[in-house]
């Protein structure tokens, strides 16, 4: 039920900070992650930059480089990577859970956390899934939100829709 | 058995949709929902419910508000509550105990533990 929610959620909206939001949601209150962020790609310097935190100061999260640990194993496999070490003092450079956010193949950001909360004591499959989850669709949702923002979409009409058929080879 | 209601108030529209799938699984029982406090007082003036499942940091008004104006108001005051809290909520969740409220579930949230929690006390 945790992963339909998250699922449905993560696709209800365009709005960038919504989606930013709905992603800070699904990781606190259905995964029990206490610190966290939600880093983004910048392609011409390889660096990600953090645009959303929870729990720890957004100036406090360091730009990392996507071609170096800790985050450059999961964007080679673009795949969650999970320790299994839990240490007793989180540290913003050591994140326990790095999520690539995709889109496709092509990893346009990042998850980190830090720490759980109190209470959540191991991983379960579901919270696994939830990564999974996030790291497939996290990227499609963020850069959907980015392009709607800046194209200036006006009232839709059913020619747009034509003309973007036609345009990519579709049935016009 | 006759049809029991639950008032599910809460901000998030993420964790209100779990919370209303999860207890509509629940057979004989109807969800409606609140955005904050305030809106579950004017939904609990129109309407009746065996259960209320609030969480606590909510903005206009918050869970420990509401739940010591439901208590503070004998058309209310036997209705369950429960509340949700995250860690850090320690003090609010003795205090909102304190005031009143009936049981607590912390996150992360999981819907059979919100069944449970809700069965047990409408003891159906």
């Amino acid at each position: 039920m945790n992963l339909f929610v998250a699922g449905h959620q993560l696709y209800s909206t365009l709005d960038l900070a919504n989606a930013v939001q709905i992603i800070v949601e699904i990781l606190l209150n259905f995964v029990g992650a206490g610190r966290f962020a939600i880093l983004i790609l910048d392609e011409p310097s390889g660096e990600l930059h953090p645009i959303e935190a929870y729990g720890v100061d957004l100036s406090s999260v360091p730009v990392m480089r996507s071609d170096l640990e800790p985050l450059a194993t999961c964007f080679r496999s673009g795949k969650p990577e999970v320790s299994d070490s839990v240490p007793g003092q989180w540290n913003v450079s050591e994140p326990l859970v790095c999520i690539p956010l995709k889109l496709g193949a092509e990893v346009l950001g990042a998850v980190t956390i830090y720490s759980y909360l109190e209470q959540k004591r191991e991983l379960s499959p579901i919270d696994l899934e939830l990564f999974s989850l996030l790291g497939d669709r996290g990227g499609a949702v963020l850069e959907s939100a980015r392009l709607f923002a800046s194209s200036g979409v006006g009232p839709r009409t059913v020619q747009d829709y034509r003309n973007l058929l036609k345009s990519e080879g579709g049935h016009g | 058995m006759d049809e029991l209601s639950a008032l599910i108030v809460e901000d998030s529209p993420t964790m209100r949709q779990l919370l209303v799938f999860a207890l509509s699984r629940v057979r004989g029982l109807s969800v409606a929902e609140a955005d904050d406090g305030l809106d579950a007082l004017k939904k609990l003036s129109s309407m009746a419910f065996d259960i209320i499942i609030t969480d606590i940091n909510m903005p206009i008004m918050d869970g420990l508000k509401l739940v010591k104006r439901v208590r503070s108001d004998e058309r209310y005051s036997d209705i369950p509550i429960v509340i949700i809290t995250t860690e850090g909520g320690a003090e609010d969740r003795k205090r909102a105990l304190a005031l009143g409220a009936n049981a607590y579930i912390t996150k992360p949230i999981r819907a059979p533990q919100v069944i449970k929690t809700v069965k047990e006390l409408l003891k159906i």
